[in-house]
């Protein structure tokens, strides 16, 4: 995306003064990268297109809130996609289904991606999940990529729940202090 | 267990600010998270962080071009919003927390809350009336506060619920523009009524109510909770 952040952040802060053009703007600014979120999500394109409608109503109502919460632009777009998005899968998924989605869930390491990203935050976030155990990785993708829940982390991975929720927060507490060095 | 532990009272902040962004926590908790935003900088901080943190990941996404017909529809919806004159949404109390979730958590935080009926009757001669129930999602804590502006007085009644054992619990005003407002502890039965000044009693009607569980004798810092808030209620006209 040739677009910079500054860019982004221009564009919500006249959005946010009701700017229409500026909305226009920014939707193709940014429209297929949060399809893109909705997608991974949801797997579904149908869904991904009512949420992605859904996440740019919200962002025009919204705008005029982006300063308050601290976040980078793009940070706070794929937030309010992400979340939106989260809550469709939880209020249309019948509990039989989780383990079902957990299945077709490709296995993914955090090796191969590793080459493909270009900033070097990114880099360094696919470095340090490259320092935890695998399956301990694929949880914290999973949960933050695919928007999984304890209960479908702990069947796709056939532990408990506590167990997940133990090894998941151990995992972000590695994460960070990796991070930071 | 672990430090990690997930015993309530014993929350290690920053895991449980990962998990919120995350949106691993089921209703309660994430209740709990979101009434602590509203107050507490150093929470705004630790979910920015970890949304930051985790928001890297978001990289490897790959941009996937919208149906065109997504785009007009859209547009007219957003052209539609502005001519139905709700262009511009009026400042809300959660506005940090709608920001952030765009309104639908902060919709059903407060459907959860509210779920209590409020069955009252205004007297005929009197002027608005204002209450709030402020519960936990399971009703588990129920307190109902009830103001009456001509009074000038605040009735709290507890409906359900105690506080931990060896804690007290303790009610806060939460408004627009000022410091969380220590409005009293609960006594353990029977309905406290508080005659209230009119610099908080304008500002009820636009506030909330929170309930945090605290040492003995109440909070010991100045401007807000020290302990973990249990609910949050906003206030109604009724």
């Amino acid at each position: 995306m040739p677009t910079t952040a500054e860019d982004v952040e221009v564009m919500i802060l006249a959005v946010a003064d009701q700017d229409r053009t500026a909305f226009l703007s920014l939707y193709d600014a940014t429209s297929a990268k949060l399809f893109g979120v909705c997608l991974r999500v949801l797997k579904d394109r149908g869904d991904a297109e009512d949420v992605l409608q859904d996440v740019f109503i919200k962002i025009w109502r919204n705008a005029d809130r982006y300063k308050a919460n601290g976040l980078s632009p793009m940070t706070w777009l794929i937030t309010v996609a992400r979340n939106a998005a989260i809550d469709r899968v939880r209020t249309r998924k019948a509990p039989a289904e989780d383990t079902e989605a957990a299945e077709r869930m490709p296995a993914s390491g955090p090796t191969p991606e590793g080459a493909a990203i270009a900033a070097s935050e990114a880099r360094r976030i696919a470095a340090c999940l490259g320092e935890l155990e695998d399956n301990r990785a694929d949880a914290v993708r999973g949960a933050y990529l695919d928007g999984q829940s304890y209960q479908d982390l702990a069947d796709r991975f056939d532990v408990p729940l506590n167990t997940m929720r133990t090894w998941l927060r151990r995992s972000l507490m590695k994460l960070k202090e990796c991070m930071s060095r | 267990m672990s430090k990690h532990d997930i015993t309530p009272g014993t929350p290690d902040a920053d895991a449980l600010a990962a998990e919120y962004v995350l949106h691993l926590l089921d209703p309660e908790e994430r209740a709990r998270v979101e009434a602590l935003l509203d107050v507490d900088g150093a929470w705004r901080g630790r979910v920015a962080d970890w949304s930051e943190r985790l928001g890297l990941m978001a990289d490897e996404i790959d941009p996937v071009t919208p149906p065109a017909h997504l785009r007009a529809r859209v547009e007219r919806l957003v052209a539609e919003d502005r001519a139905a004159g709700t262009d511009k949404p009026r400042a809300r109390r959660s506005g940090w927390l709608q920001a952030l979730l765009g309104g639908g958590v902060a919709a059903t935080l407060a459907v959860l809350l509210l779920m209590v009926a409020l069955p009252r009757i205004q007297p005929p001669d009197s002027g608005p009336l204002y209450a709030a129930d402020v519960a936990t999602a399971d009703q588990a804590l129920l307190v109902e506060a009830h103001y009456d502006p001509d009074a000038a007085q605040l009735t709290i009644t507890r409906v359900a619920g105690s506080a931990p054992p060896g804690r007290d619990l303790q009610m806060w005003l939460l408004t627009e523009d000022q410091p969380p407002h220590s409005v009293g502890i609960l006594p353990e039965d029977g309905t406290l009524s508080i005659p209230v000044i009119p610099f908080w009693g304008q500002r009820i009607p636009t506030g909330r109510f929170a309930i945090s569980e605290e040492p003995p004798g109440g909070s010991t810092d100045e401007i807000g909770p020290t302990g973990t808030v249990l609910a949050v209620g906003e206030v109604q006209e009724i």
